[in-house]
């Protein structure tokens, strides 16, 4: 990740030529500079435990007409969640055109 | 990398990495997430960079690197530690910000390149969609390394897939098709089919306070607004962009603001109810801009990245100054 990076101008380097660069060189089958191959694989792991409790979407806190307090204020100690929203179901009017 | 702060924008540039989704962690406020690949995604491999901000500009908090360019990202809803990112290789990947290394697991059932990833938005379910090239949208529980459906009936590649904020087991897809499809996991099927555009539909997102409205961004340059409830013409038509659009988003504080990002390297700003509906056209990137996204914490910022190798924070003036 930490390799030197050329103004586009200059001659090919080993990242970041443009975009028009590189399709020429893959339309004439050359190799790409910089490439990188990687063999990743799973590791299977458990993701760490949460500690935070799920934040209201804005749009739901609109909802419940409370006022939203500056974000500073809240960090790892966002309130309990509020009411469920009403369940909502598809609604019946929505159909499709032209099928 | 190396953060540099310039005019209004935080900036983060990433050599030899271009820039194709960002996303606001819903649980820590600054926190962003983006889903990078090398050689424009034409070829190589990919990295999953995760960003806070400081007082310099922006901290690199940790780089995850894949085989294969990655597209999209998408954040937990129910643990802040976990994204999930989606590539060219058909694969999805779980990744946990609290460990240096990853993924902790890897889902491939895709047999072509993964361009979308969605986490529901709706309590009581977390179920993951992603969208593919190969046609199919799939749908997950993270917790079961096998897919729970497929669903199939696009007829091209699918560039985007989204939840509905507001009606639990319903997402919308967009596709090279030209149509705006909405789907109902309890069905397991398709709802609606919309012939959006006479153009390849890049990019569809639902308004967060109406829940029958969405917005398509397509390769015609255009926006286009939907009402559910009656889909023989859009409810709105934003024109301006020059290019291909990339991607749209719904504000989460305000009901008729969205942005779109484009091939034309802009990023604007919208307001569909105004008779003047642009309100803004950012122009601070050099390249195709892929990644937008609004935070969720705070109703003026933005995060948007491009393939000219850098990712930016910013609040725009039209979301500062109250209109």
């Amino acid at each position: 990740m930490e390799r030197p990076r050329s103004p586009r101008c200059s001659a090919p380097a080993p990242a970041s030529v443009t975009l028009a660069q590189l399709l020429l060189l893959v339309q004439q089958g050359q190799e790409l500079p910089g490439l990188e191959r990687r063999h990743i694989a799973a590791m299977h792991g458990e993701p760490t435990a949460s500690q935070l409790p799920r934040r209201p979407k804005p749009w739901e806190a609109a909802a419940l007409a409370e006022s939203v307090p500056p974000p500073t204020l809240r960090i790892g100690t966002a309130p309990a969640e509020p009411g469920l929203a009403k369940a909502a179901t598809a609604p019946s009017s929505w159909h499709t055109v032209g099928s | 990398m190396s953060a540099v702060c310039g005019g209004a924008a935080r900036t983060l540039r990433t050599p030899g990495r271009h820039g194709y989704a960002a996303e606001f962690s819903p649980y820590l406020p600054g926190r962003l997430a983006c889903a990078t690949a090398q050689h424009y995604g034409i070829a190589g491999c990919g990295t999953l960079l995760i960003l806070d901000p400081d007082e310099a500009g922006l901290r690199l908090f940790r780089s995850f690197d894949w085989n294969d360019g990655l597209f999209d990202v998408t954040w937990s809803e129910n643990n802040e530690h976990v994204l999930i990112t989606c590539s060219g290789d058909g694969s999805l990947q779980l990744w946990d910000t609290a460990k240096a290394a990853g993924p902790l697991q890897v889902y491939k059932e895709h047999t072509q390149e993964v361009y979308s990833v969605d986490w529901s938005q709706t309590r009581g379910e977390q179920l993951v969609v992603s969208g593919s090239w190969d046609q199919t949208v799939k749908l997950w529980d993270p917790t079961v390394g096998k897919s729970l459906c497929t669903f199939r009936g696009h007829e091209s590649i699918i560039y985007s897939t989204i939840w509905s904020p507001h009606i639990p087991g319903c997402f919308a897809s967009a596709s090279g098709d030209q149509t705006l499809r909405i789907w109902d996991v309890k069905a397991a099927g398709v709802r609606i089919v919309i012939p959006a555009h006479q153009a390849e539909i890049l990019s569809c997102d639902w308004c967060k306070y109406n829940e029958n409205l969405l917005v398509t961004g397509a390769v015609d340059c255009s926006l286009r607004g939907w009402d559910l409830r009656n889909v023989r013409q859009p409810v709105f038509e934003l024109l301006g962009h020059t290019y291909a659009i990339r991607r749209v988003k719904f504000s989460p504080f305000h009901a008729s603001v969205l942005a779109s990002c484009s091939y034309d390297f802009t990023v604007r700003f919208w307001n569909f109810s105004k008779p003047d509906s642009l309100l803004e056209t950012v122009e601070h990137h050099t390249e195709f801009t892929c990644g937008l996204d609004f935070s969720l914490q705070s109703p003026t910022q933005v995060a948007d990245c491009s393939w000219d190798e850098t990712i930016k924070i910013y609040d725009p003036a039209c979301l500062t100054i109250p209109a």
